[in-house]
């Protein structure tokens, strides 16, 4: 019991570090992150830890916006992608075989896709921007969740006490409610939580390959692709600071989402 | 109310007939032992008189039509592993409750401590646990209860004190009671009649 409040401590001293971060950044003041070419090219110090670039923005405000964006983008990307996941694996698992092998065939279709290629795709036909991002992180990321949750439900279908249930003359949404979800709530929490660094990273990456959101917007994928230029001019600060805080933030979801499974999912930790 | 089971046979995918052209039949306030030697099918009959299995051939009837599909099937099975009849995400006392209404009475007499109720199932033990399955079943909606080996987790005394719990039910409530079992002397003791399940109807 001991070591399972350690883990909820822990997932919440790790939510509220990102919660402050997207907090931050969401309510910085635009100022902050302005040019001012009187401070350009300062070294990392104290007064600014991440340095400033060649226009003389403050790289920590810049990081902590581009954070915040990314942590807005992750959290409703994952969501959806999550709801739709398991949307359709239910479906997928409780509907009649042709039902199954339509939706089937479309988590195969989605999967073999790279993702990179379906995220730039669809950035191109929504438009660029966040809209964009959002909606192409969601389509992309949802299948192997839905994949997982419909080899659950097929799985559970078939228990005893399914059946029993039914004979007790239980409704079939009354089995879904009060067996089926309440199995797969473990699995959906953890998946969600995982999806968000696959998210941020996604948007990262589309965004420095010029695809996603545009470049006035301080993502960090913005940020890096713009520091490239400099990289070879000796501006080592200006990608290594922000490419580690997006490394950090994704560590921290690792961490939250594998101790939620260990906190959430007792009956599996036990066998 | 009749219930039965005509020309029963049954086979699973890939085995031989586990039996073949079984008749037996149970009316309401009787008891009836289905006894045999372990293995020989007499939970696969107990699933199939429930509801649970189709027969490959021969039919279940209730009062000569078939089984309900939807609501509550008047005839139910408490099946010989508890562990399986009960969801182990789910709290006892939910567990009960998705049944109807909880008889504490009912429950007190058959062995159910109250502070069961808020436990998990695998904080129980297997024979505690068959309590609950077996409680789940009594009530007035249920008009034949097909007991498939209830006791064998169970202490002797424990034994007695369930089958008591069981026997004054049925009596009380004019239902009709199958008590599946490979031990002959209890089904001696308590049934009014006795259905064999030999070796002459295995296929
Ligand atoms: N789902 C199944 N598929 C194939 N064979 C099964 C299945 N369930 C039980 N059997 C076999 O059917 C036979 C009868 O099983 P069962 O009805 O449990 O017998 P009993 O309750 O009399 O011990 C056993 O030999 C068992 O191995
Ligand atoms: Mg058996």
């Amino acid at each position: 019991m001991n070591g399972r409040i350690k883990l909820i401590f822990s997932i919440i001293a790790t939510i509220t570090i990102i919660l402050i971060i997207a907090l931050v950044g969401i309510l910085m003041d635009e100022d902050v992150l302005k040019a001012d070419f009187k401070i350009k090219n300062i070294e990392p110090c104290l007064e600014y830890p991440f340095g400033t670039d060649w226009m003389g923005r403050d790289m920590l405000a810049r990081t902590v916006k581009g954070l915040s964006i990314s942590i807005v983008i992750g959290l409703v990307a994952s969501i959806v992608s999550a709801v739709m996941a398991v949307i359709i694996g239910t479906l997928a698992g409780t509907m009649p075989k042709w039902v199954d092998s339509i939706l089937g065939w479309l988590i195969d279709l989605v999967m073999g896709i790279p993702h990179l290629v379906l995220l730039i795709l669809i950035s191109f036909a929504v438009g660029r921007g966040i809209k964009g991002v959002m909606i192409g992180i969601a389509v992309t990321h949802w299948t192997s969740l839905a994949r997982l949750v419909r080899s659950e439900v097929l799985q559970i279908r078939n228990e005893f006490y399914i059946k029993l249930s039914k004979k007790l003359g239980k409704s079939n949404i009354y089995i879904l409610k009060n067996h089926i979800l309440p199995h797969l709530l473990p699995q959906f929490i953890i998946g969600l939580v995982l999806l968000f660094p696959h998210a941020i990273l996604h948007e990262a990456a589309v965004t420095f390959l010029g695809f996603g959101l545009p470049p006035e917007v301080p993502a960090i994928g913005i940020i890096l692709s713009e520091s490239m230029k400099y990289l070879s001019a000796g501006k080592w600060h200006l990608a290594l600071f922000p490419g580690l805080s997006l490394v950090a933030i994704v560590l921290l979801f690792e961490h939250i989402g594998s101790n939620i499974k260990k906190v959430l999912d007792p009956y599996n930790a036990q066998n | 109310m009749l219930l039965e089971g005509k020309n029963l046979s049954f086979k699973y995918k890939n085995t031989d007939y586990l039996f073949e052209n079984i008749n037996i039949s149970v009316e309401s306030g009787e008891i009836v032992g289905l006894v045999a030697k372990s293995g020989y099918g007499k939970s696969t009959l107990s699933k199939i008189l429930a509801g649970y299995e189709t027969p490959t051939k021969g039919q279940v009837l209730l009062n000569g039509k078939k089984l309900p599909n939807k609501g509550y099937n008047p005839v139910q099975l408490i099946y010989q592993h508890p562990e399986k009849s009960i969801n182990p995400r789910m709290k006892m006392r939910d567990v009960l409750l998705e049944a109807g209404p909880i008889d504490y009475d009912l429950i007190k007499a058959i062995g159910i401590e109250e502070d069961w109720l808020t436990r998990y199932p695998l904080e129980l033990s297997g024979g505690e646990l068959q309590r609950f399955s077996v409680a789940r079943v009594l009530n007035e909606k249920t008009k034949f209860i097909i007991a498939d080996e209830i006791s064998t987790m169970l202490d002797v005394i424990t034994q007695a004190q369930i089958w008591n719990v069981i026997i004054e039910f049925v009596n009380k409530r004019n239902i009709g009671l199958v008590a599946v079992t490979h031990n002959k002397h209890l089904a001696e003791k308590i049934c009014n009649r006795i259905f064999y399940l030999e070796k002459e109807n295995r296929g």
